[in-house]
């Protein structure tokens, strides 16, 4: 017995390590956990409510800066609307056979871009809009120029996006006019560059094209801009695709919140085929 | 009491919410200098492995439950103040100031590169090669602690030790 104490006490930095290193194995495996959840929340909501303090000082200083800005994308959105009413006339008829009803193209929710962690630590947004103003987790972020990312934890005022340029993040990529389908990625490095996979040397994708959302993913409402095809390079069986993004990310100060997908079925049909090995935080459902 | 928990709690968060609010905007290639390491390292280094390791694992609690990744977080907080320890300077010692500094910055080399590795290993969102991360991301978080242990150490805790 006197042993035993002895070697407790001549390695009692080990055992508490040890004990430390347990608990902290186990927040690891149980993160999903309600309790954990909740916390998560918590932090999420005093982090945002700083930050949007301390970014509002900021943002007094740009006024100038930003109103030319929204000058200019409202000048572009009309232009757009314009253009896509005499488009949506055209195609009505066809517009109609092929709708999408799987998902609720009303009431995107504006929020605005408090917080962006941009290290090898975190890369993450924060948005000031949360549970209260009906934002769920798995929901499209986009702005008028594309793709922004997918909501992947909320708290009651505040939520966090999980960026495009994040290596965790995946979303089926159609092509406007090859229709060349593939996944887009991004790998790491530039952060206005990303990587699309799985597109076959034989498809007919030229440079230039613009790469839109499928209606095959399981968050993301279909024809979302996700950015323009730069450079092909034929691999084996695939080529090896560069794509610009259509959102700048350094200038992100304002996002879109598309209204979830409504499409249970296929979720919990994809959960059954597929492994349940889910990482922690993030869900790279594409 | 004041001196040995009290105090070292109140730094510890006051350096927690500098790190969150203040010290994870200054990115570098991704990589941000960190006031909790070198903290912790402190403590490490001058109270000793245990009592690092605590305070590891109290900042790992606070700072997980400010950015989410509470287990991770923990994990990592908490070999770094055991690392640290390795280089723990007694208080009957009798080294001079100039040896106290440098187990100081020995400290928070090595709280630094092993919690970089632990964190590398677990967690990797701007996607950077393993190696890449580990070697180049690990030293530049050393040199940016390091540089920032040194301001600090100039600045108030020489005048703390000497006293």
């Amino acid at each position: 017995m006197q042993k035993f104490f002895n070697f407790l006490l001549k390695h009692n930095a080990y055992l508490l390590l040890l004990l430390y290193g347990g608990i902290a194995l186990l927040l690891i495996r149980f993160e999903q956990d309600d309790m954990l959840s909740k916390i998560r929340s918590g932090g999420t909501e005093l982090q945002a409510s700083i930050n949007e303090k301390i970014s509002s000082y900021g943002y007094l200083f740009n006024l100038r800066r930003e109103n030319d800005r929204l000058l200019k994308i409202n000048a572009e959105m009309l232009s757009r609307t314009l253009r896509s009413e005499t488009a949506l006339r055209n195609a009505k008829a066809r517009r109609i056979l092929l709708a999408d009803t799987t998902f609720d193209t009303s009431g995107f929710i504006i929020a605005r871009v408090i917080d962006r962690k941009f290290s090898s630590r975190e890369n993450m947004l924060l948005i000031d809009a949360g549970k209260k103003q009906g934002i769920r987790p798995d929901m499209t972020v986009l702005t008028p120029h594309g793709l922004v990312g997918r909501v992947v934890f909320v708290s009651d005022h505040y939520a966090g996006v999980l960026p495009v340029i994040h290596s965790d993040f995946k979303v089926s990529v159609i092509s406007d006019r090859s229709n060349a389908m593939g996944i887009l990625s991004w790998n790491g490095g530039a952060e206005h560059l990303a990587q699309i996979e799985h597109i076959p040397i034989s498809s007919p994708l030229k440079k230039g094209e613009l790469m839109l959302t499928t209606d095959f993913s399981t968050f993301s409402p279909g024809g979302i801009p996700v950015g323009r095809v730069m450079r092909i390079k034929p691999d084996k069986l695939f080529y090896d695709i560069t794509v610009r993004l259509a959102v700048d990310f350094s200038t992100l100060t304002h996002v879109l919140v598309a209204p979830a997908k409504k499409d249970p079925e296929k979720i919990e049909m994809l959960d059954s085929v597929l492994p349940q090995d889910k990482p922690a935080i993030i869900n790279p459902v594409n | 009491m004041t001196k040995t928990i009290t105090l070292p709690v109140i730094l510890l968060i006051a350096v927690s919410l500098l790190q969150v609010f203040g010290f994870s905007r200054l990115t570098l290639l991704g990589v941000s200098p960190d006031a909790v390491t070198v903290f912790l390292a402190f403590m490490s280094v001058f109270t000793g492995q245990r009592r690092g390791m605590t305070f590891g694992f109290a900042a790992g609690l606070l700072g997980g439950a400010l950015s989410g990744n509470m287990g991770i977080v923990l994990l990592t907080r908490t070999i770094e103040g055991f690392m640290a320890g390795y280089c723990h300077v007694p208080e009957n010692s009798h080294a001079t100031m100039t040896q106290k500094s440098r187990m100081l910055y020995l400290g928070v080399v090595l709280a630094s590169f092993a919690g970089n590795l632990v964190f590398s290993l677990a967690k990797n969102p701007l996607g950077e090669p393993l190696l890449y991360r580990i070697f180049v991301s690990g030293t530049l978080s050393c040199l940016m602690n390091l540089l920032l242990s040194f301001t600090v150490y100039r600045l108030f805790l020489r005048k703390t030790l000497s006293e």
